[in-house]
């Protein structure tokens, strides 16, 4: 398992370990920016979680440090709790929208697209002009990028949830 | 030989993650994401990180895009909807988004590299590094044990969060 003591002069330099994960994180985020579909643009993002990945294992041989490491377990964790979460927004969108696309979310406000699923507790009550789904989108309309991304996916996670905390 | 076979694999990531991004095909793009994971296993081994690469191998290629692939096909996205290919002024955005970062983030290694950040392989000779289960578990369980069980909070959270949004009705 040790085999780092003959490794020496031939072994993988930083930067090309930097170089590469460099790389791959601009191929992740020219996917997030181009692409329009929800699913392909999680998988971009995971291009990018795994560039991150690899720069901090190469780091971590570097320094000789285990916590490099350490943290690549961690990004994995939150990567795994963003794909079960992010999923279960797209599902929840689909169902609303029968698309998966981003430009067929982009009006957040509220309208009557049937039942929306709503975490409604026993004997609260439900504060039915909440203007919540409007707070995380904010001016989301204009830009193509990553920013405009973000916003769609984020107004229907902040819905059920703020419902469920506040009240 | 280390050296080579990491240039090999890396090649193998990169081609596959550009193959990922630019196919129509949802379900080949995910297939694309496995190649991928693999690729960078076969560069985690070569950096002697050899759990990382037996848990990317079984969590990401194995979990984590089961869970991909699942969604995909029970929303039967193997089609593109029509007319939504990305018009010109995105694709001219993407390719300057990408390239502005690849631009700036290897200006930074360049300059890094000139101030002698990164010490040389002669520098580093006497550093051992043991990237496997026992070495990382005791790491993890001794000096990142409150990381550890704050993630367990945050895949608490991810699973209620899940449950939540994707139930229909909560009364």
């Amino acid at each position: 398992m040790s085999g780092a003591a003959g490794l020496g002069a031939l072994a993988v330099p930083v930067e090309w370990t930097v170089g590469l994960g460099l790389c791959l994180f601009a191929v992740g985020l020219f996917g997030v920016a181009l692409r329009r579909n929800i699913l392909i643009m999680l998988l971009c993002v995971e291009i990018m979680l795994n560039a991150a990945n690899l720069v901090l294992v190469g780091f971590s041989r570097m320094h000789g440090d285990l916590g490099g490491q350490v943290f690549v377990f961690f990004s994995m964790t939150v990567a795994a709790a963003e794909v079960a979460v992010g999923l279960a927004i797209v599902i929840a969108l689909y169902r609303l929208r029968q698309s998966t696309e981003v430009d067929d979310a982009r009006e957040l406000h509220e309208v009557d697209y049937g039942p929306v699923p709503r975490l409604v507790l026993e004997g609260a009550d439900a504060h039915p002009d909440d203007p919540h789904a409007d707070a995380p989108g904010g001016d989301h309309g204009a830009g193509p990028g990553p920013a405009g991304a973000g916003a769609p996916a984020g107004a229907p996670a902040a819905a059920p949830a703020g419902a469920g905390g506040g009240h | 030989m280390t050296q080579v076979l990491f240039l090999t694999f890396g090649a193998l990531a990169l081609a596959a993650a550009a193959l990922c991004v630019t196919r129509r095909n949802a379900v080949a793009s995910a297939l694309w994401l496995v190649v991928m994971f693999f690729g960078l296993a076969g560069c985690y081994v070569l950096l002697e990180a050899y759990f990382v690469a037996a848990v990317q191998v079984l969590v990401y290629a194995g979990a984590i895009m089961v869970l991909f692939l699942f969604v995909i096909m029970l929303l039967d996205l193997r089609k593109e909807a029509p007319g939504t290919a990305p018009g010109v002024p995105l694709r001219f955005g993407a390719v300057a988004a990408a390239t502005l970062f690849l631009v700036v983030a290897g200006l930074c290694l360049v300059d890094a590299d000139a101030r002698g950040l990164f010490p040389d392989a002669a520098a580093r000779e006497g550093l051992t590094l043991d990237g496997g289960a026992y070495a990382i578990g005791e790491a993890l369980f001794t000096r990142w044990v409150l990381a550890f069980e704050v993630t367990s909070i945050l895949l608490l959270g991810a699973i209620l969060g899940a449950v939540i949004l994707t139930k229909r009705r909560l009364t």
